[in-house]
């Protein structure tokens, strides 16, 4: 239910035993690591100069970081191409490993088995790229002059004429048939290729300079036919046709090949593979850690009750030197404990950031505020436990556990304030109200919703003054409008319109206004305060009439955010009849059907209905309540996720 | 998304970056510097293109300067095209693709020369991405053949493919007409995924334009290139404005008596005006009908694409003017030799 406590860990180690202890690390999941360059420049590695100690603290003289080796990257490349080729595939695991193979180990056998595989990848590579061609240009070429029964041959021995054969694009057609009249060619459409329709041109010798220009001009593709085929155009159909038979065959042989390469080398290729990971790995954790001629310098951040469990990683490598330094330095990481109950709250403040480490944790505040909310716009027993029913089956998709699990505690809430309400899947009459039934009391309902809100921003008040306490800031937490003197202000405000609404008497005008003055005027002055409480001079920034402008608008801020934060809440009295209201609606509809099955369909699409989208839409102004009414007076989330180092990511 | 939120930005920008336009007088006092590179002193110290000039060490080089000039060009389309997204935005970089092609037909006349191609820097574009082709990769090229093969997988291989065994007079010419053609029919499809509104004006700017080459072309096929009617009939642009397919036809088997007849009666009358020669001057008419419309355009200011479209091709007139000027004085044409042969009418000028 809290910040854990954090302590910076500085490590001296033999450099014979850095990978070791690196997986011991990556293991255990529980380091986050810091550049440790960065600690001995600013001068935190500081160890007692004892005897023992001197060499290190000498070594520390000579140091540098780990130049990254990018080499993996190229066996990355490599293991995925072949994987590729031999369509395997794998399943890395890199938990259990060690690293048993060096760079160059792994290359080499990689490249072996590369080079096995490639003869017949390349083959089959060619073989596929020859048939899509027959396919592509021959064959679809000749279609649809199929009953042509003149050999190309014998076109190829004309006296007087010539013929080309060549593809042409749709505009280019066109142009040819517009001219048609003035061209001394027979043109016979043919068939189709990929790349345009596929035309014979038919002339005379003696134009034959003309009829290339013009051709030319109309960006005509010439196939040219090979001298093999020299039949009829079906004659050569058929030849195509059995070429491409031998090759899908000699296909098929190559794709054996390759699936018989593939189950040899499987096993094999997901090993080396693993290793590249699990080397790239520590490579990437190595850029943090700072090496000397002997040593390795490491830094990360722990929890405090992980220590021991540290230690005793340490206790195997002897000669290794570890330093717990607290809290006090830079900015430590946040890790944020809670109990089963609260946990899944912790992912909708994370949404909206990571609180820092000196900020207290919200989500405990957050999940009951969030629930009371939830469950008062959205009473009711049955639909409740709709929700509890669908979050539990979230919460064992992967992934969607936390969000199953606010769902879960969602749908618990609503069945306690329909139990309170008195109602079951909309209907009021099955059970007894426990409390309140909202439509009949509508301005009682609004009433306790405004009360509720001054409740949650009370608290959220006083969490923030505790923050900006922790803070040591003086300006937000004791004159801020977030501060005392904006808290000291709202109650007084509160008082003053309350009681006069009430027509009760709480506090004297004459008392409260001179309060309402003062928090005011330490509102306006709170920066030269600050400065006179904390002795620091000047009192004032650069830009004093700049200050007092902002200064004297933010007021007019602070009344429109109390008064705008505390109406706010209205609407969740507001919600609360909604949820009545919509319901009613459904079961007049029901009435008017007039048969009791339609009736029961009715109410069942009525409950489908608020179910989806009234809950979805309580859920969301539940959310904007808490981010926009209450977090925005207290809550900062800035700091930085607490993220140890693992195999895994 | 209406045209009010799109081009209101974009509009206004404009309008700021024409008034850094060249004036009259800077025309005139660059003429009547004596020497080339007091020109590009001038250019650099009290012109926009001051900024794009001051990274060139030798001003007497003028090809750097014409480099960086244009270079100018692109750096304000880059400009412009930041305010555009989907297909306004791919419509604008349609626009630019005419410099790919222009680049390539540089690389193409570089290798006729038997040039090696790694001595040109990147031409037009400043940035690589700007290029639909590795550029790196075509720069090593060591002949046309090779040239063409590194293009493969582009828009250009299909084009410039089957003319890659031509013997280098013949092909250029080819290569450059389908170049043409290419960058012709991807603007016009670019052009009609625009607004409707847009799209209207955009097919009269492109139809004009290609009226004008069309005729062109006619022109000088009959009179120089000494080509079959049906190689001219194929080799003009489609989509044109007041010229169809079948006016265009039957210029082709005419004369250039019959063409002048006829270009006499329509809206391009003076590009057929025989008190100068044509062979010289159709071209800079040509130029001056375009440029005359786009500041019209101006003119109307309406919230649509006209007013960026005319920026551009002002820009680009008035670049190849600063060019004109800067060649003249190297070839030592004098003061009103000059002015003839600028696009922009100054004072004093006839036309």
């Amino acid at each position: 239910m809290s910040v854990e406590k954090m302590t910076m860990m500085n490590i001296i180690g033999n450099i014979r035993d850095v990978d070791g202890v690196l997986k011991d690390i990556l293991k255990s999941e529980k380091v986050d690591l810091v550049s440790a360059l960065k600690q001995i420049e600013d001068n935190n590695f500081l160890f007692d100069v004892s005897d023992e100690n001197i060499d290190r603290l000498i070594d520390l003289n000579y140091i540098a970081t780990f130049d990254k080796d990018e080499r993996y990257v190229e066996l990355l490349k490599k293991g995925e191409n072949l994987k590729e080729i031999l369509g395997l595939d794998l399943n890395y695991k890199t938990h259990e490993l060690d690293v048993k193979l060096s760079k160059e180990e792994i290359l080499s056998e990689l490249d072996e088995i590369c080079e096995e595989v490639q003869e017949p990848s390349i083959m089959l590579q060619a073989l596929k790229k020859e048939l899509e061609f027959l396919d592509s240009f021959y064959s679809n070429s000749f279609k649809q002059i199929s009953d042509f029964s003149v050999p190309i041959r014998d076109l190829r021995d004309m006296q007087y004429f010539n013929f080309k054969m060549g593809i042409l694009t749709k505009d280019d057609r066109l142009k040819l048939k517009k001219n048609y009249e003035n061209i001394l060619a027979i043109l016979l459409h043919t068939g189709s290729s990929a790349d345009g329709e596929v035309y014979i041109v038919l002339y005379p010798k003696s134009v034959e300079e003309e009829m290339r220009r013009i051709l030319r001009s109309l960006n005509f593709r010439e196939i040219i036919i090979p001298k093999e085929y020299s039949g009829t155009p079906q004659e050569i159909q058929s030849q195509i046709q059995s070429m491409k038979d031998r090759l899908n065959m000699e296909i098929e042989v190559q794709e054996r090949r390759i699936a018989q390469l593939g189950e040899k080398y499987k096993e094999r290729v997901n090993f080396l593979m693993e290793q590249v990971k699990l080397i790239s790995k520590l490579d990437n954790v190595k850029e943090n850690i700072a090496f000397s001629k002997k040593y390795f310098y490491l830094s990360g951040w722990i929890t405090e009750s992980d220590k021991d469990e540290i230690n005793k990683i340490f206790d195997k490598y002897p000669g290794t030197l570890l330093l717990l330094k607290g809290d006090k330095q830079y900015n430590p990481p946040t890790k944020l404990r809670n109990n089963w109950f609260f946990k899944p709250f912790q992912w909708m403040v994370s949404m909206y950031g990571t609180p820092s480490y000196n900020e207290l944790d919200p989500t405990p505040f957050v999940s009951l505020s969030y629930m009371l909310l939830f469950g008062t716009m959205f009473g009711d027993l049955g639909q409740g436990f709709v929700f509890v029913l669908a979050g539990m089956y979230l919460a064992k998709r992967k992934k969607m556990e936390l969000f199953g699990g606010l769902i879960t505690r969602l749908g618990i809430a609503s069945m306690i304030f329909g139990l309170l309400y008195g109602a079951v899947f909309g209907i009021e009459t099955l059970i007894p109200a426990l409390w309140i039934k909202p439509f009949d009391n509508i301005n009682d309902m609004l009433m306790i919703a405004i009360f509720m809100g001054v409740g949650l921003l009370l608290t959220a008040y006083t969490y923030g003054i505790i923050n900006a306490y922790k803070r040591h800031d003086i300006e937000e937490g004791l004159f801020g409008k977030e501060g005392v003197a904006g808290v000291v202000l709202y109650i007084t405000l509160l008082a003053l319109v309350g009681g006069s609404m009430l027509g009760l008497n709480i506090l004297p005008m004459f008392i409260g206004v001179p309060i309402v003055i003062v928090c005011l005027l330490a509102i306006v002055f709170r920066l030269p305060l600050t400065h006179m409480i904390e002795k620091k001079r000047p009192l004032h920034g650069d830009d004093i009439s700049g200050y007092y402008v902002e200064s004297i608008f933010s007021l007019l801020e602070t009344f429109l955010s109390l008064l705008s934060g505390t109406v706010s809440f209205i609407r969740v009295g507001a919600f609360a009849l909604t949820h009545v209201g919509l319901f009613l609606a459904f079961e007049t509809i029901g009435h008017m059907i007039n048969s009791a099955v339609g009736n029961i369909i009715v109410i069942i699409i009525g409950n489908i209905f608020i179910i989806g989208l009234e809950g979805l839409i309580v859920f969301i102004q539940g959310m904007r309540l808490q981010y926009y009414e209450l977090f925005s007076r207290y809550y900062k989330g800035e700091g930085r996720e607490f993220n140890p180092v693992s195999l895994e990511k | 998304m209406g045209n009010e939120r799109r081009f209101s930005a974009i509009n206004t920008k404009i309008r700021v970056m024409r008034s850094r336009f060249l004036k009259d007088e800077d025309y005139i006092a660059l003429m009547e510097k004596d020497k080339l590179a007091d020109q590009v002193l001038y250019l650099r110290d009290n012109t926009v293109y001051g900024q794009m000039l001051s990274h060139i060490d030798n001003i007497d080089d003028v090809q750097q300067v014409e480099l960086q000039l244009e270079r100018f060009l692109i750096v304000q389309f880059t400009k412009i095209l930041k305010y555009f997204s989907d297909d306004y935005e791919k419509f604008y970089k349609s626009l630019m693709f005419r410099y790919e092609t222009e680049d390539l037909k540089l690389y193409l006349r570089a290798l006729a020369r038997g040039e090696d191609l790694t001595k040109y820097e990147k031409v037009s574009f400043i940035k690589n991405e700007y290029y639909s082709f590795s550029y790196e990769k075509i720069r090593n090229s060591k002949n046309l053949e090779d040239f063409i093969e590194r293009l493969k997988g582009t828009k250009f291989y299909d084009v410039l493919y089957p003319y890659r065994h031509e013997n280098y007079q013949k092909l250029l010419f080819y290569m450059e007409m389908n170049l043409d053609r290419l960058y012709f029919t991807a603007l016009s499809e670019s052009g009609q995924k625009l607004s409707r509104s847009d799209r209207e004006i955009f097919n009269i700017f492109l139809g004009e334009n290609i009226d004008l080459l069309n005729i062109e072309w006619i022109y000088r096929g009959i009179k120089f290139y000494n080509l079959v009617p049906e190689e001219l009939i194929n080799y003009t642009l489609p989509n044109g404005l007041a010229l169809d397919y079948k006016e265009l036809k039957k210029l082709c088997y005419g004369s250039i008596e019959d063409l002048k007849i006829y270009v006499s009666k329509t809206k391009y009358k003076e590009l057929v005006n025989e008190e100068k020669d044509l062979d010289l001057f159709m071209e800079i008419r040509i130029q001056r009908h375009l440029f005359n419309t786009f500041k019209n355009s101006f003119k109307r200011g309406k919230l649509d694409v006209s007013i960026s479209i005319a920026y551009l091709h002002l820009l680009e007139f008035e670049i190849k003017d600063i060019i004109s000027i800067l060649e003249a004085k190297k070839y030592g044409l004098s003061y009103y030799d000059t002015k003839e042969y600028l696009v922009r009418t100054i004072k004093g000028s006839d036309e």
